[in-house]
């Protein structure tokens, strides 16, 4: 199998007189941590949405598992991700709302759910709802909901907002540990420390442009 | 199989945020006091008489200009949202897929608008009870108010024109009309999620205000205008079930609103892949 997991070519696209990114041409690698850093509107999300095939490219192309993403397929396979704020049905409890995400696929069972939400440090048999969390709450679902799946991509955007420390160190060791077992991430993160001790490979972006790509082990 | 049960999912998840909408809960507290308020009239009739009506109000309903109005803005209401892609969307359109999304979507939008309308039917025989006949023709009640001025002594809101008791079997009628207000109500709800997505939200609401209008200009005798109004073919009053007169066959309007659906269904195919997926605040 191919090294290269995730391949930007000439990534281009515009919004209107804006450009969100402009020529950007990346390879991830499988089974690595890439970090993303950049400013707010540096093109960090909009990259990780064209990956994700939400955004449509104004030129280049994003090839995921070799597959060119809106035209062999639409939206990539076995992708996990938390892009902005985790979305979730405010009534229904972060177990429910797992298995019912999951319900749409099949792809894993109830048990897995349960495992994976004790995984993050959630408790499965609570029956709050999503809608009285704490951001830091959501964003361990979200986490939770990125990987019950067992996706070998994972897109994370600031999977670490609203975390207090020990949210953090567990989201740390988590990542580590997918990252042991091959998964391929890609994380987007303001926090210096965050990248650098958890990321293979960080790039830069401004202004829409992927300025620096260096490896960091 | 498999991609059946994705777009049902899909559909569902729409459903499951209805208990935590509190645009919702104002649609459905208007439509409980506006056909409470046009039932009335008719169960003062029923007890002054001492005679049961039976449970075919809804035909006659939609025939009041304002009922419509009232109805189709309901719709414009329900569906203003279109496309419907709150912050939860993105984490089932990873999981489907867009194009079975979409017709999630789609299939919501069908189901949406029968249970609304499903629901203002059900009002509009509550608001009856206990005076109600359950009997399969149109009973005395109907016949009286079509056959004299009773229905006006007793403020009765809306006509109740021999013609449909005439030409119609009263479950035939019931049906007939119910399928056209889904029809016309999913066609509303489908033509604000292609102008939502292709426009904004604003544009969406607009256009459909406008073709909901268009009703009060129809109903005051420029009937010429209905054969371009989906929303006048939700009157059996206004349509002519023999095609012998210069109104709207029901042929027409039936064959119409399925045709156009259709068209705006292979719209949003066309262009709903060329658009990127945003997420907006729910309203």
């Amino acid at each position: 199998m191919s090294e290269e997991c995730i391949v930007v070519r000439n990534a281009t696209k515009k919004f209107k007189e804006t450009t969100a990114l402009s020529d950007v041409s990346i390879t991830f690698e499988r089974g690595r941590i890439h970090g993303i850093i950049g400013r707010n509107g540096s093109g960090k999300t909009v990259l990780m949405k064209a990956i994700c095939g939400f955004i449509r490219l104004t030129g280049g192309e994003i090839l995921v598992e070799g597959k060119r993403i809106g035209k062999d397929i639409d939206v990539p396979k076995n992708i996990g991700m938390i892009i902005e704020t985790p979305g979730f049905l405010p009534n229904y409890s972060g177990y429910m709302n797992l298995k019912l995400l999951a319900s749409i696929q099949h792809k894993t069972s109830k048990e897995k759910i349960r495992e994976t939400i004790k995984r993050v440090g959630l408790d499965p048999d609570s029956r709050k709802h999503v809608g009285k969390y704490s951001m830091g709450m959501r964003q361990r679902l979200g986490l939770a909901q990125a990987i019950m799946e067992d996706p070998d991509i994972l897109i994370l955007d600031e999977p670490m907002n609203g975390l207090d420390n020990r949210g953090v160190a567990d989201m740390r060791e988590i990542l580590m540990q997918l990252r042991d077992a091959g998964k391929t991430i890609l994380l987007a993160s303001h926090s210096a420390e965050d990248i650098s001790i958890l990321c293979d490979t960080v790039c830069q972006m401004d202004a829409g442009v992927l300025e620096i790509t260096q490896t960091s082990r | 199989m498999d991609k059946i049960r994705i777009v049902f999912q899909v559909c569902l998840n729409n459903f499951r945020k209805w208990p935590t909408n509190p645009r919702l809960y104002v649609l459905g507290l208007l439509m409980i006091l506006f056909v409470k308020i046009v039932d009335d009239p008719i169960k003062a009739f029923v007890i002054a008489t001492g005679v049961p009506v039976t449970p075919y109000a809804f035909p006659f309903l939609i025939n009041g200009w304002y009922s419509v109005l009232m109805f189709m803005f309901g719709v414009v209401l329900l569906f203003c949202d279109a496309p419907f892609a709150d912050e939860h969307q993105p984490y089932t359109l990873i999981r489907s897929g867009k194009r079975l999304w979409l017709l999630g979507q789609i299939l919501y939008v069908f189901v949406a608008s029968a249970v609304y309308f499903l629901f203002i039917i059900f009002l509009s025989i509550a608001f009856l009870m206990p005076h109600v006949l359950f009997s399969a023709d149109w009973g005395k009640v109907w016949m009286t108010l079509a056959r004299t001025t009773a229905g006006g002594q007793f403020s009765l809101s809306y006509p109740v024109p021999l013609r449909i008791l005439s030409s119609y079997h009263p479950i035939n009628a019931m049906a007939l009309c119910f399928f056209l207000c889904w029809m016309v109500g999913s066609f509303l709800g489908l033509l604000m999620y292609l102008w939502n997505r292709h426009l904004n939200r604003i544009v969406g609401a607009l256009v459909a205000a406008i073709l909901v209008s268009l009703e009060i200009i129809v109903y005051f005798n420029e009937y010429w205008l209905a054969y371009y109004s989906p929303i006048s073919w939700t009157s059996l009053y206004l349509l002519d079930p023999y095609n012998i007169s210069t109104n709207p066959s029901v042929t027409y309007a039936v064959t119409g609103i399925l045709i156009i659906n259709a068209v705006l269904i292979v719209l949003l195919f066309i262009l709903d892949p060329k658009k990127d997926v945003e997420v907006l605040e729910q309203i």
